[in-house]
């Protein structure tokens, strides 16, 4: 876990010699993708672009996208994929325009208990990561209000993308289909 | 993770102190890289809720780090019983899968830690902790 899962594959294809360029996710409300994913792809070597979390679809319009690539928090037993709020438009529209939608995931993040991705809980986190931003300057880390302080705000962390939507599952053990047939024929020991 | 051209774990054991796990506090990246240490499950469980380690696999280590720590804990106690020690490992494996309810792998290395070390399976806690500072040594991701 010394890198994360998603990011696994892109390493992998930049370091046998593949031009890659990653357009990646502010990742609000936290900025991870800004703050993160872009550190980490700078430290590799790795062309990026941080774009606005909307961005996605319009790239994808514009021909900009071969391919969209994402991690997983909890993955189902048939395929569909727990991740990041907002990972599920992304895959709608990537379906929309054609573009091959991949999950890399290590397979501990496989629930074999359940099928539908409706069972897998939602963490809700608090309304002020909404409400609030942080950032630096001047040597320390400050916090700033960038709402309305009277305005309630819902903060859903996770979203689940339907198998339909996903072209496959990267795992350690290899590719497979977004379906239960195809992930037991790589993890034949959870069959029954 | 590349830092420089230096290759860095996300999370390790304090070379010379067993009770102390060190980790990438990541909401300080790319600004400041700082190094958090951790000595207690409820801190562990803070962590990871307040997002200082990210990514399906690090959130699986860390609570596995944390189940780590409260083994080596309870070890501490002179003259624990081993139904006791089960009592405390399972307190802190609830505490710890409570933090991000989404996260599987999370649980899924908690479940591992506690059949590792033989909780709720007849044991003595010497063993149990032998067993806890065998894991935390080799890394449990």
């Amino acid at each position: 876990m010394d890198y994360g899962s998603a990011l696994a594959p892109v390493y992998a294809a930049h370091d046998r010699g593949l031009s890659v360029h990653v357009w990646v996710d502010e990742t609000r409300p936290r900025s991870q993708g800004s703050k993160l994913t872009a550190w980490e792809l700078g430290q590799h070597g790795v062309r990026h672009t941080i774009i606005a979390d909307g961005a996605g679809g319009h790239l994808m319009q514009q021909g900009a996208v071969d391919l969209v690539m994402v991690g997983s928090d909890r993955t189902t037993r048939a395929g569909d994929v727990a991740n990041k709020i907002g990972t599920y438009l992304k895959a709608l529209a990537a379906k929309d325009n054609n573009i091959p939608f991949y999950v890399a995931l290590p397979s501990s993040s496989f629930d074999w208990a359940i099928r539908d991705g409706s069972e897998i809980p939602i963490e809700e986190r608090g309304a002020e990561e909404l409400k609030r931003a942080e950032g630096w300057r001047n040597g320390r880390m400050w916090e700033v209000s960038v709402a309305p302080e009277s305005s309630p705000a819902a903060n859903y962390g996770f979203d689940v993308t339907p198998r339909r939507l996903v072209t496959g599952l990267i795992t350690e053990r290899g590719v497979c289909k977004a379906d239960e047939k195809s992930i037991l024929e790589l993890f034949p020991e959870r069959a029954s | 993770m590349k830092v420089g051209e230096q290759h860095f774990r996300t999370i390790w054991l304090h070379p010379t102190n067993e009770r102390v796990v060190q980790l990438i506090d990541q909401r300080f990246l790319p600004h400041r890289f700082v190094v958090e240490e951790v000595s207690t499950v409820e801190q562990m469980a803070e962590t990871i809720r307040q997002m200082h380690v990210r990514g399906a696999g690090l959130i699986g280590a860390s609570a596995g780090y944390g189940m780590y720590l409260a083994a080596i804990e309870a070890g501490r106690t002179g003259s624990i019983s081993a139904k006791e020690f089960d009592a405390r490992l399972i307190g802190a494996a609830d505490r710890l899968k409570a933090t991000r309810p989404t996260a599987v792998n999370l649980a899924w290395a908690i479940e591992r830690v506690l059949a590792g070390l033989a909780v709720k399976q007849t044991l003595a806690v010497q063993e149990k902790v032998k067993r806890a500072r065998k894991m935390g040594s080799r890394s449990i991701s």
